[in-house]
């Protein structure tokens, strides 16, 4: 026979334990309420996240000549570009959305090819211009990033700058030349570093440009592919090499989630294949928690400190390549790992409704871009 | 027969009150959210030139530890409370009637038999955490 006390704390246990599997089952499906919305592309929210870039591209346009104050160097550059190319998958899903969206995709492919966006490019070579070098075998890819926006804007808004045009046909034209150059599949960001991502944006850029102009790029992408087959994937964990000497391939930094992730998004504009071949690396590198889930940064077996690329890295895992895997996951249709991604993104970030707008309130500018470009990844693959 | 409209609500108030504790701590929740997401706002919380500054920074760790809280400290408390609730009514309820005797057929219809004494009220429910 059970004593009173003993049954009461039984059901003070029993309670408890009841507590603990309600929580472990509300905590994900409260943060996770919209990642099915999210992975099927439902229109409100992906307006909604819209308006929010939509705002900030206009009115950082009117204040651009202060964007150097705020929004310095590669932050800069990448979240006028990620807000052209969300915009611009936005306007290849949802066609009737074109009138009111694309100019704003231009706008913010003209702001990410501003030259104050690429002044530590410049300051990198040394005072170099990358567009005043286009004649030059220097790589310059970090200008990729903008020369994909560029693309993007040219793909859906049929107003677009002739001249802006023109000098976008010119730098598409030195990146193909100098990446058949290579035997390596790589050219430089800076002196002596290659980033594959930053490469993978290279050939984004080149095949967006071919789908716009027909110009014929199969031959270098082709050649691009296979290279990053060869020379950038490291064949134990399935990850890109983060950073490499650009003439020997020789690595100068482990494989890596971060750079894996943003490298399978940009892949997907050029190389469906190649694309594919860096998500299921970087699915290896999914670990979940409670439904949770998030990239560790580095390979099984391999430690490291977090830098600007992967953002913090807390217990192995990054926050910069748990955003970034929501691209990929999204677009091949990993629909677990997108929502187990998505909830640790809903979690930390902190969304808000505000009217017709909704925002992550701890991004900021960059924060939404990326996440508006990667949470409607999937209409910019390449065919 | 209807229960008095009074009583009812006395009961219903009854069984909330061991939840109105959580009502300020979420009512605070919600405030500081609003508060947070307008003095954020666009800006968002971090820059390229690091954290704007440190008040905003502690506020910003302030609203995840709030939040990780609210999300998993409501359903459990929530959970943990109707379930030792449960089990309090299953204490209280009464036991099933004897087995009629035999000699049923030979004892006075319901009506005539002596009502029993009324229960007195149960104390209201106090399921402390």
């Amino acid at each position: 026979m059970i004593g009173p006390k003993a049954r009461r704390w039984g059901v003070r246990v029993v309670a408890l334990a009841c507590g603990l599997v309600v929580a472990r089952l509300f905590v994900p499906w409260w943060c996770g309420r919209d990642a099915a919305a999210w992975l099927r592309g439902d229109p409100d929210l992906q307006h909604q996240l819209a308006a929010e870039l939509v705002a900030f591209e206009t009115v950082d346009d009117v204040h651009a000549a202060k964007a150097g104050d705020r929004f310095a160097g590669e932050w800069a550059l990448v979240t006028h570009q990620m807000a052209a190319l969300g915009l611009a998958q936005l306007c290849l899903a949802h066609p009737a959305w074109k009138p009111e969206l694309a100019p704003v995709v231009t706008i913010a492919a003209a702001n990410s090819f501003l030259p104050e966006m690429r002044d530590f490019g410049t300051r990198a070579w040394r005072g170099e211009d990358a567009m005043a070098s286009l004649g030059g075998d220097h790589g310059h890819a970090y200008l990729a990033y903008a020369a994909l926006a560029l693309g993007m804007a040219r793909l859906v808004d049929p107003a677009f700058p002739p001249a802006l045009a023109a000098q976008h046909d010119a730098l598409i034209a030195a990146y193909e030349r100098r990446l058949l150059a290579s035997d390596t599949g790589l050219i430089e960001t800076y002196p002596g570093e290659a980033y594959p991502t930053d490469v993978a944006a290279v050939a984004a850029a080149i095949a967006v440009h071919g789908r716009v102009t027909h110009a014929p790029h199969e031959a270098v992408l082709r050649r691009w592919a296979d290279r990053v087959r060869a020379v950038q994937i490291d064949p134990a964990s399935g990850l890109v090499l983060q950073r490499m000497d650009a003439r020997t391939g020789a690595p100068h930094d482990a494989p890596r989630g971060s750079g894996t992730g943003l490298a399978a998004y940009f892949a997907g504009f050029a190389d469906r294949g190649v694309a594919e071949l860096l998500t299921a690396g970087i699915l290896r590198q999914v670990s979940r928690r409670f439904g949770f889930g998030a990239i560790r940064e580095y390979p099984e077996g391999r430690d490291g400190p977090g830098d600007v690329d992967s953002g913090p890295v807390l217990f192995g895992v990054s926050v910069s390549a748990t955003g970034f895997a929501l691209a990929p996951t999204r677009a091949f249709g990993h629909a677990d790992a997108f929502a187990a991604l998505y909830r640790t993104t809903d979690l930390f970030g902190l969304p808000i409704a505000d009217g017709n707008r909704r925002r992550f309130s701890i991004g900021g500018p960059i924060g939404n871009a990326l996440l508006l470009a990667f949470l409607t990844s999937g209409p910019e693959l390449a065919p | 027969m209807t229960a008095h409209p009074g009583s009812r609500r006395a009961r219903i108030w009854r069984e909330l009150k061991p939840f109105a504790s959580l009502v300020p701590g979420l009512v605070a929740y919600g405030i500081l959210r609003v508060v947070f997401s307008h003095v954020v706002g666009s800006g968002g919380f971090a820059t390229p030139e690091g954290v704007p500054s440190t008040g905003l920074a502690v506020f910003a760790l302030v609203m995840l530890v709030m939040r990780l809280a609210v999300l998993v400290l409501v359903p459990l408390i929530v959970t943990y409370r109707i379930v030792r609730r449960l089990f309090a009514l299953g204490d209280r309820s009464p036991a099933p009637p004897p087995s009629p005797p035999a000699s049923l057929s030979a004892s006075p219809p319901a009506a005539l038999a002596p009502s029993p004494p009324p229960s007195p009220p149960s104390p209201p429910a106090s399921l402390p955490l």
